[in-house]
C-alpha cells in the first residue's frame, strides 16, 4: 500500500515535471495547422520542423555559439573558482569572512538590476556584440556559487594531506593541479554542470549584449524566430528548436549523474 | 643524516605563546620522543622541524644548516602524519613516488627506490591499490614507506600509532624501533602515550606549557624526575605526591630542609605487618599485580602496587612501609631536592 502510494506520488511529480517538455516534443512533430489542435499523443511523425529550424535561420551557428559561451563560462569559472576557493579555504588573511559574504551577496542581485551596469562594463571592455561579453557576464553570475561550493569542499579536505604534499615538495601550483583538482573533481563536476546549464539557458544578457542573428545564442534565437508574416509565430520551428537544444543538457546530466552522486555520497576524501 | 638543534625557539599563535624558549640538541642518529599533555607544544615543536610552522623567534639547525626559514621539502626531513595523510586519489605506488616525481628523479631510479622500500615494508603486493582499499596497518606502512623513500636526514613521527588498535600498536612500535636500529637515522617522535615514549626513546623530552621540563634517558627521568610535573607525568599509576608533613613513616632525619612535597611511587611502598596504618579503599586487579588504594588516617589517598596474590579486601585496616631511599622530595617551587634512587 505504502509502495503504491510512493510510486503514485513519484509518477505525479514526474508527469508534472515532464509534461511541458513532452508537449513540446509532440507539437514539434506536427505540421501546418495541426499545431493549433490540442493532442496528447503524437498523431503523425512529421520531422519537417526540424529541417526548417536549421534552414530558415543560422540555428547551427546559434548552437555553436551557445556551446562556446557555456563551455567558456565553465572553464573560466572553474579556473578562477578553484584558485579563489584555495585562497578562501586555506590561506588565512584579514577580512576573509567578509569577503566570502560579499561574494555570496553578489550572486543575490537580480539580473535586471545589474543589466545596465554590466552593459557599460561589456561595452567599455570592447566586448559588446561578441561572445566574450557573454562569457564575462555569465562568469560574474556563476562564479560566486562556484567559489562557495569549492571553498566549503576545500575546507573539508584534511589539512594533513596538503601538508604531506608540501613535505613532498609540492608548491602552490602542484598542490592545486595534482592534489586539490583530483580531490575536488566531484564538486567541480556538479558546479561546472550548473554553470553550463545557467549559461546555456540564459536569455536577458544574451538578448542585450548581441546584435545580429549570427552572434545569438540558442534561447534568444528561439525567442526571436519569425514566421512568414509579422503576425505569425512559427510554433513548429520553435518547438523543434527547443527540443534540439534541450537534448545536450539531458545528455550531460546523464553522463555526469553517476559521477555526481558517487562523488558526493562517497565523501571520496577520507584517507 | 644529521642532528637537530633548537636555539631559543619561541612560537606564538596570535596572542598565545605555545613555545616559550626551547633550547634542545638532538644528536645524529638519536631516537628522541617528545611527550607531554595535550597543548604542551610537542606537535608544534615537531612541525617546526618539518617547516610546516615557522618560529616566531630563535633558530633551528639540522646538521650544519640553519633551516629556520627553509621550505619543508629542502630540509631533508620526512614526516609520518597521525592520519597517515595518504593521497586518496593515487595508487600506493604513486603515493610513495610522489615526492621523488616532484624532485624530478629519473623514472628508473624512482621505480627501483619505490620497489625496494615497498619490499622492505612488505607492501610490494599492494602497489596498485588505492589507500581506501587498505587496512589501517597497511596505510600506516605506506605512510612510512613514503617517508623512507626520500632518504631523509631526519624522520618525524606525529603520533603515528594513535589510529591503530592495541595489538597492532605494540607490533608497529617494535617495528619502528627495529627500523631505527637498522637505519641509524635521527628520529623525532611525538606521542602522549607513556609506554611508547618510555620504550622507544633513547632520550625523552617532557614538555609542559611550552617549556622543556626535563630531557634525558627515560630511566633517568623515571628515577630522578627534576620536578613535580615530570614526577607526576611519568609512571602509571602515577607517583603519590603528598605534603611533606604527611605521616607516612619517614624518619624526621630523612626529610631534607625546605621539603614541601614528598613523592613516592606505588611500587616503592609495601604492605607489611608494621608501619603506618591505613584503610583499604579500593583494589584494582591488573593481573600481574594489584593497585591497592589506601586512605591514611586523615583521609589522604595513597596508591600501593601490591604483588602478592592475596590482596586485602576493601575496608581492611592495613599497615605499609616505605624505604626512605626511594622517596623523592620537592621544594615549594616544585623542584627536586637531592635524594631519590640512584640510577642503576
Amino acid at each position: 500500500m505504502r509502495r503504491a502510494g510512493y510510486w503514485l506520488l513519484v509518477s505525479v511529480i514526474a508527469a508534472y515535471l515532464l509534461f511541458p517538455f513532452y508537449y513540446a516534443v509532440v507539437t514539434s512533430l506536427k505540421g501546418g495547422s495541426d499545431i493549433f489542435r490540442v493532442d496528447y499523443w503524437p498523431a503523425a511523425f512529421d520531422f519537417s520542423n526540424y529541417g526548417r529550424v536549421f534552414t530558415e535561420q543560422p540555428f547551427a551557428r546559434n548552437i555553436a555559439n551557445s556551446l562556446i559561451v557555456a563551455g567558456g563560462s565553465v572553464l573560466v569559472a572553474m579556473a578562477l573558482g578553484l584558485a579563489a576557493a584555495f585562497a578562501l579555504g586555506r590561506v588565512r588573511f584579514r577580512g576573509r569572512a567578509s569577503l566570502l559574504l560579499t561574494i555570496l551577496a553578489v550572486s543575490m542581485f537580480p539580473q535586471v538590476a545589474v543589466l545596465s551596469g554590466m552593459f557599460e562594463l561589456v561595452r567599455g571592455l570592447g566586448l559588446y556584440g561578441g561572445l566574450a561579453g557573454l562569457v564575462l557576464s555569465y562568469t560574474v553570475f556563476t562564479l560566486p556559487f562556484t567559489v562557495w561550493v569549492l571553498t566549503s569542499f576545500i575546507r573539508e579536505l584534511p589539512v594533513e594531506i596538503e601538508e604531506a604534499a608540501i613535505m613532498d615538495g609540492a608548491r602552490t601550483w602542484t598542490l592545486m593541479t595534482r592534489i586539490f583538482l583530483p580531490l575536488l573533481w566531484p564538486a567541480m563536476a556538479s558546479t561546472g554542470l550548473l554553470t553550463f546549464i545557467v549559461a546555456w539557458n540564459e536569455f536577458l544578457f544574451a538578448l542585450t549584449f548581441t546584435l545580429s542573428n549570427q552572434q545569438r545564442t540558442v534561447p534568444v534565437a528561439i525567442a526571436l524566430m519569425t514566421g512568414g508574416s509579422e503576425f505569425e509565430l512559427p510554433w513548429g520551428n520553435i518547438m523543434a528548436g527547443s527540443v534540439v537544444v534541450t537534448l545536450p543538457l539531458i545528455l550531460l546530466v546523464l553522463v555526469f549523474q553517476r559521477r555526481l552522486v558517487s562523488g558526493l555520497t562517497a565523501g571520496a576524501i577520507k584517507g | 643524516m644529521a642532528g637537530v638543534r633548537f636555539e631559543g625557539v619561541h612560537k606564538r599563535f596570535g596572542g598565545v605563546e605555545v613555545l616559550r624558549g626551547i633550547d634542545l640538541e638532538i644528536a645524529d642518529g638519536e631516537f628522541v620522543v617528545f611527550v607531554g599533555p595535550s597543548g604542551c607544544g610537542k606537535s608544534t615543536l615537531l612541525r617546526l622541524i618539518a617547516g610546516l610552522e615557522t618560529a616566531s623567534a630563535g633558530d633551528i639547525w639540522i646538521g650544519d644548516d640553519r633551516v629556520t626559514e627553509t621550505e619543508p621539502a629542502r630540509r631533508g626531513v620526512a614526516m609520518v602524519f597521525q592520519s597517515y595523510a595518504l593521497y586518496p586519489h593515487m595508487s600506493v605506488y604513486r603515493n610513495i613516488a610522489f615526492g621523488l616525481t616532484l624532485a624530478r628523479t629519473g623514472g628508473e631510479e624512482i621505480d627501483a627506490r619505490v620497489r625496494r622500500v615497498a619490499a622492505m615494508l612488505e607492501i610490494d603486493g599492494l602497489l596498485d591499490r588505492r589507500p581506501r582499499e587498505l587496512s589501517g596497518g597497511q596505510r600506516q606502512r605506506v605512510a612510512i614507506a613514503r617517508a623512507i623513500v626520500r632518504e631523509p636526514r631526519v624522520f618525524l613521527f606525529d603520533e603515528p600509532l594513535s589510529n591503530l588498535d592495541a595489538a597492532l600498536r605494540v607490533q608497529t612500535r617494535i617495528e619502528i624501533a627495529r627500523m631505527h636500529r637498522r637505519m641509524g637515522v635521527t628520529m623525532v617522535y611525538v606521542t602522549h602515550d607513556q609506554v611508547e615514549a618510555m620504550t622507544l626513546a633513547d632520550r625523552l623530552v617532557v614538555l609542559h606549557e611550552g617549556r622543556v621540563e626535563q630531557a634525558g634517558r627515560p630511566v633517568d627521568l623515571y628515577r630522578r624526575p627534576d620536578n613535580l610535573f615530570v614526577a607526576g607525568f611519568l609512571g602509571s599509576p602515577r607517583m603519590n605526591l603528598l605534603p611533606a608533613a604527611t605521616p607516612i613513616g619517614l624518619p624526621d632525619a630523612a626529610l631534607p630542609r625546605g621539603a614541601h612535597t614528598v613523592g613516592v611511587r606505588p611500587e616503592d611502598l609495601q604492605l607489611a605487618g608494621e608501619g603506618t596504618a591505613a584503610t583499604v579503599e579500593l583494589v584494582e586487579e591488573l593481573g600481574e599485580a594489584r593497585i591497592v588504594h589506601l586512605a591514611l588516617g586523615d583521609g589522604t589517598p595513597l596508591a600501593v602496587r601490591h604483588l602478592p596474590e592475596s590482596a586485602p579486601a576493601v575496608g581492611d585496616a592495613v599497615r605499609f612501609g616505605v624505604d626512605p631511599a626511594s622517596v623523592h622530595f620537592f621544594d615549594r617551587a616544585g623542584l627536586r631536592l637531592g635524594g631519590g634512587a640512584a640510577v642503576r
